[in-house]
């Protein structure tokens, strides 16, 4: 089932939480909403879900507007950040929860019930454990509960809201590969929040970038990491410098020295202008042509190390990564950047 | 062989004494007051427990046994007794489950919704902690009384409230309100609404979702409310006092019927009945402590009284 949403506009009280989201959503499609806190997206999804009431807007459901549709009505299934299980009722007995309340002309009968519950359990990996309780399990196996009440039903459409963001970095990992892999058998139409941008690009088949109540850019993975569309992507995802750049008769300069910067199109326009910068992207030489620098610090992370470099005419700090086995410059070194990739951005 | 042993043991020993001795004294805690202090003061509260509290609950059982059981029992083959106790329990049967209705209803009010006029309906709900009970009382009788503001309306529908049971249940009522709502608004505000919403989106209906869910997260504090309310509401003299109009047999309850037979200087009858209200409290209270004891965790979140 895919899904629209035209111009959302949600506002609490005086507090703008959404203005004026357009998105789609296709069929079968497991999609990321990444932002920072605050951005705005469990409203998105809280609105999408019907339990939030958008102050303007339309979401459709294969087509068919849903705005005036409650929350049973829109037969979605929703993974709440902090599991929210039902403490009192056994992990079968979650589970089969929303076949349990049909009305009873809509209900499976009990032997259907048991074995759809046994069917889940097997999918999320935890078979025998329907007669225990939610306090039984541990954080990342009630997530999968969770999950699994939630497909019970059959949601046209999947909405979980930081499913993961309550477990340690190991099972998060753990269980982001399990999600694709499951969505990859199951297909649900996913719409997930996260604001962890490792797993929003390892996991999605497309990346919404939030920020304000806005989507500031939509596109897969590759597409958000190689070429964010605004200042504020780059910014946002992945590691970048900022440079504060001037563009005289078309020539981009730092301080005096110009710059050369593959890849750019051609640059219409005169004055300031930002240059968005990642360390991968900056290569260093003792000698030769390119952007001189001064090496100013030196850190070891893991496998490579980070040189810094401050070029001259400028005062933001410049990274480069090398292999930590290689022989580092010395700090007040001397070195010509060459800078493979950037963006550029007026004003 | 046994020499060298001996020399062994003596060598050993004597350091050890020396470390018990050069022990250095016993030190306190920053929080822990000195032991004199802490024992100043657990006999202090001890002793203002027992004497307030403890020897006027004792002292109530012995002066009802104090003619032996025979005139114990007496006190009870008075029909005026028996139906005082049927009427305690017939309001209290009516009252806790109205209190039950309407704090569920309050508490889900307040918890679970932001309105305006929230703040005044939290400050409405303790009314009845800090207003004096005969006041209450006495506004019921304003109200209601056939010289009251409604009274000629009720009377001419032929209903009469003060000085009969309606009057008895609401004065009740009034007074015990707060016990439930109290003990479940702090409770149902930390679970917040997740349980709820899951519940919807998994196609419950409202009410199949407040039985399904809300009912049993709240339901040990939901039952320590109820206790609590019936407790006092068997107890309550002051609002039930002016609204009653101590008809004997009629509108006289427990509380009512020990202050008559304590004025017309039945000690023994007095403290029979005395002994069996303070009987049911204790009950009441031993059911709490065991609810409180077995199930700590699930009660923690509410506060305490
Ligand atoms: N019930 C509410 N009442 C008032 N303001 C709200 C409410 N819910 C959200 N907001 C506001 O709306 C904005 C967006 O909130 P939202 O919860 O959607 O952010 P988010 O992107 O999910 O952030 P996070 O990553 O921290 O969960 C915030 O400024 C927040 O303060
Ligand atoms: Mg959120």
């Amino acid at each position: 089932m895919e899904l629209d949403i035209r111009n959302l506009v949600k506002t609490f009280g005086t507090t703008p939480a959404l203005h004026g989201v357009d998105l789609r959503v296709e069929s079968g499609e497991l999609l990321a909403l990444l932002g920072p806190s605050g951005s705005g997206k469990t409203t998105l999804l809280r609105c999408v879900a019907g339990l939030e009431i958008p102050s303007s807007g339309q979401i459709l459901f294969g087509g068919d507007d849903a705005s005036f549709k409650s929350v049973q009505e829109r037969q979605i299934g929703f993974v709440f950040q902090h599991y929210a299980l039902f403490k009192h009722l056994s992990i079968a007995d979650n589970i089969s929860y929303g076949l349990r309340v049909r009305p009873r002309r809509r209900r499976p009968t009990d032997a259907a019930i048991r074995a759809r519950v046994e069917e889940l359990l097997e999918l999320i990996q935890l078979p025998g454990y329907g007669g225990r309780y939610p306090s039984q399990l541990s954080g990342g196996q009630r997530q999968r509960v969770a999950l699994a009440r939630a497909l019970a039903v059959e949601p046209r459409v999947l909405l979980l809201d930081e499913p993961f963001g309550a477990l340690d970095a190991k099972v998060r990992k753990e269980l982001r590969l399990w999600l694709r892999a499951f969505h990859d058998r199951t297909g649900h139409t996913t719409l997930f929040v996260t604001h962890d941008q490792e797993e929003a690009l390892d996991l999605a088949d497309r990346v919404v970038v939030m920020n304000a109540g806005k989507v500031e850019q939509v596109g897969s993975p590759e597409e958000i990491y190689d070429r964010p569309a605004t200042p504020f992507v780059f910014d946002f995802i992945g590691e970048s410098v900022r440079l504060d750049i001037r563009i005289d008769k078309g020539r981009p300069f730092v301080g005096q020295q110009q710059v050369s910067i593959p890849k750019l199109p051609p640059l219409l326009f005169d004055g300031p202008a930002r240059l968005y910068v990642r360390p991968e992207h900056v290569a260093f030489r003792r000698d030769g042509e390119g952007l001189w620098a001064t090496v100013v610090s030196l850190h070891r992370s893991g496998s490579s190390r980070r040189v810094g470099f401050r070029a001259d005419g400028s005062e933001a700090l410049i990274e480069a990564l090398t292999p930590a086995d290689r022989e580092p410059p010395r700090i007040g070194d001397r070195a010509a950047l060459e800078i493979r990739a950037a963006g550029l951005f007026a004003g | 062989m046994s020499d060298g042993s001996a020399a062994f043991a003596v060598s050993t020993g004597e350091p050890i004494a020396k470390a018990v001795t050069a022990r250095p004294p016993a030190r306190r805690l920053p929080t822990e007051e000195a032991p004199w202090v802490r024992r100043l003061l657990i006999g202090l509260a001890v002793g203002f427990l027992g004497l307030f509290l403890l020897l006027p609950l004792v002292t109530v059982f012995m002066e009802a046994f104090r003619k032996g059981a025979g005139a114990f029992l007496a006190a009870f083959a008075d029909p005026a007794a028996v139906d005082a106790v049927l009427l305690t329990l017939l309001v209290a049967a009516i009252a806790v489950p109205a209190n039950l209705v309407f704090g569920v209803a309050a508490a889900w009010a307040i918890a679970k919704f932001d309105f305006r006029g929230k703040a005044f309906l939290v400050t409405l709900i303790d009314l009845p902690f800090s207003v004096s009970p005969v006041v209450a009382g006495l506004v019921y009788v304003l109200l209601y009384a056939s010289h009251g503001l409604f009274g000629g309306l009720l009377q001419s529908a032929g209903i009469q409230i003060i000085f009969a049971l309606p009057g008895l249940v609401m004065a009740t009522i009034f007074v015990t309100f707060p016990f439930i709502a109290r003990e479940l608004i702090p409770l149902m505000e930390e679970l917040g609404n997740a349980d709820e919403e899951a519940a919807l989106t998994l196609g419950a209906s409202g009410f199949r979702m407040f039985w399904t869910v809300t009912l049993p997260n709240v339901k040990w504090a939901l039952l320590y409310g109820v206790l609590l309310c019936n407790a006092r509401a068997m107890g309550e003299f002051g609002a039930v006092s002016v609204v009653s109009g101590h008809i004997r047999g009629y509108t006289n309850t427990m509380p009512l019927h020990i202050e008559i037979l304590y004025n017309e200087y039945q000690f023994v009858a007095a403290f029979a009945v005395a002994s069996l209200l303070a009987a049911l409290a204790l009950v009441t209270l031993g059911i709490k402590s065991w609810l409180e004891h077995r199930y700590a965790g699930d009660l923690a979140a509410g506060h305490r009284h």
